[in-house]
């Protein structure tokens, strides 16, 4: 059971939550940008969490099926098409044999998900799926899907394909995306190198940055007021994550996204909250955001409450 | 006696500890025994924690430890004191000499050998002489941060870094040593290759190296 490539697409992956427990080594825990999008795509089609998706950016991938198919797709709205009938976003899909599934229009976010009942089938590195560019293991044998690939799948649990029909609730979608581009953040071990009109500065609401074209799945370089520390301290390296935002001797800030370094030597000043990383995922280049400073106490309450929704 | 330590957020899954700032082997090994705490007998919710120069990371799975806590920080800093005062008592077990094959002669070698007014024999007479501890792994799979070194093979980054390095170059920066295990980007100085495989994916532990080790390089 497959699906051909016949376009790939501009970075199109196989990933899954990501590989925990090997930070202390250099290997980060990669794994999909946008969790929420990722774990609803699986559950569209009744597939287990840790079911290895397709993340696709835009330019997306052209695939043609070829058996009869239930797949999820959700995140960023890429306007897909099933032999150029619209397929809404955040629902299952039964694909025919023979249909060609392609993604037109860019029109809002930025990394989308595509599900296959049964899960994707790919390689398994240190207990995960997710795609180790570096390293090239995991996910389709460690590397984007090129033209030409065949990526196989294994029907699941869903007898009545045919018939059958999910979606996901838009007051689930509201509530982790919002309207709006702020992005909650609570003080990095760092903060305090900023003075305090930075600081206020740094967390204004009318303080946009803009998300540049130099960011991808490492990071997210952001453009914005230059924020120049009046020590230019020396930090010894240590440990960053997923949210971490640093700032760079140039003043600007990047943060580091899920194929971040395990360590870094900039000093930390903020973290996005984890509850927002999927809001954050679905900021393409050239978006702009601005900082809300929250408290880690409410960091922590706000990423119960999503991990509620997909746990 | 209490050590020296201020703990604090990174995000709301991983907690810092943090020493004074130094690149020292008291403070290393103050770590260590905290990372060995943590490990040998980890509490409900610990995931895994990162040992640096002077600071360890502690990330925990906040979902698993609100099943049963009211708040997870705070859960995790009453466990990572305990862990404090138990890593006084932990001896850190020596593990055994690494040791890693060098052909010197790298494209940086002429430069840091006359940038320290020493000549490229000496570099290499002072690189192998010395036993290095690796401080902390980063940046890169595999990829282990080592030192001290000699004073006279202290040398900055290169300027501006190359945008590629060949796997298993051998390298000096900022009174540290390495070895590139993939080709990648990177601003040390080299002055060596090793064919040892510092990281190999297949093998059940794919990192040769980790943070305690000792290492010894080796001209061949």
């Amino acid at each position: 059971m497959s699906v051909s490539i016949i376009k790939p697409g501009l970075l199109t992956t196989l990933q899954d939550a990501g590989r925990f427990g090997y930070r202390s080594t250099g290997i980060t825990p990669g794994g999909v940008m946008d969790i929420f999008a990722a774990t609803m795509a699986n559950r569209l089609v009744m597939n287990p969490a840790v079911a290895a998706v397709m993340e696709i950016h835009f330019p997306g991938p052209e695939l043609r099926f070829e058996q009869d198919m239930l797949v999820g797709v959700t995140g960023a709205e890429f306007d897909m098409r099933i032999n150029d009938h619209a397929a809404s976003n955040w629902q299952s899909h039964f694909v025919k044999a023979g249909s060609i599934l392609r993604f037109a229009i860019p029109k809002k976010g930025c990394r989308a998900y595509l599900s296959g009942q049964g899960g994707w089938q790919a390689d398994a590195w240190l207990g995960s799926y997710s795609t180790h560019t570096l390293v090239q293991e995991g996910g389709f044998h460690g590397r984007p899907l090129q033209k030409g690939d065949v990526v196989k799948w294994v029907p699941g649990a869903i007898t009545d394909a045919e018939v059958y029909e999910a979606s996901i609730s838009t007051d689930w979608i509201a509530q982790v995306y919002g309207d709006d581009t702020i992005i909650d953040v609570i003080p990095g071990p760092e903060f305090d190198w900023l003075s305090k009109e930075q600081k206020e500065l740094l967390t204004y609401a009318h303080t946009h940055f803009q998300v540049s074209p130099q960011s991808n799945r490492m990071g997210y370089r952001l453009q914005g007021l230059p924020l120049l520390l009046a020590n230019q301290q020396e930090m010894l390296s240590s440990a960053v994550d997923f949210g971490t935002v640093q700032l760079t001797p140039n003043g600007q800030c990047i943060i580091l996204m899920a194929d971040h370094q395990t360590t870094g030597g900039y000093p930390r000043i903020l973290s996005v909250a984890a509850e927002q990383l999927p809001k954050l995922a679905q900021v393409a280049p050239g978006g702009f955001i601005q900082f809300r400073l929250i408290s880690p106490e409410e960091a922590e309450e706000n990423l119960i409450s999503l991990q509620r929704l997909i746990r | 006696m209490t050590p020296a330590v201020s703990i604090q957020p990174l995000n709301e899954q991983a907690l810092l500890v943090q020493w004074p700032s130094v690149m020292d082997l008291h403070t290393h090994h103050a770590v260590m025994r905290l990372h060995a705490a943590c490990n040998q007998h980890p509490f409900e919710g610990f995931v895994e924690s990162v040992p640096a120069y002077a600071s360890l990371t502690v990330f925990y799975d906040v979902w698993a430890i609100r099943q049963r806590q009211r708040h997870a920080y705070d859960f995790v800093c009453q466990q990572v004191n305990h862990k404090l005062q138990q890593a006084t008592e932990i001896q850190l077990a020596s593990s055994p000499l690494i040791e890693i094959p060098v052909q010197y002669g790298g494209p940086d070698m002429e430069a840091v050998a006359a940038a320290n007014r020493i000549t490229p024999a000496d570099v290499i007479d002072l690189h192998t002489s010395a036993t290095y501890t690796v401080w902390m792994m980063g940046f890169a799979p595999g990829f282990a941060y080592m030192g001290p070194v000699h004073e006279k093979l202290i040398v900055s980054r290169k300027e501006t870094p190359r945008v590629r390095v060949p796997a298993g170059s051998v390298a000096l920066a900022g009174g540290q040593t390495c070895v590139y295990p993939f080709e990648m980007p990177g601003g040390w100085q080299i002055i060596g290759h090793t064919d040892m495989k510092l990281f190999d994916s297949k093998r059940a532990t794919p990192s040769l190296l980790q943070a305690g080790q000792q290492v010894k390089f080796v001209a061949v």
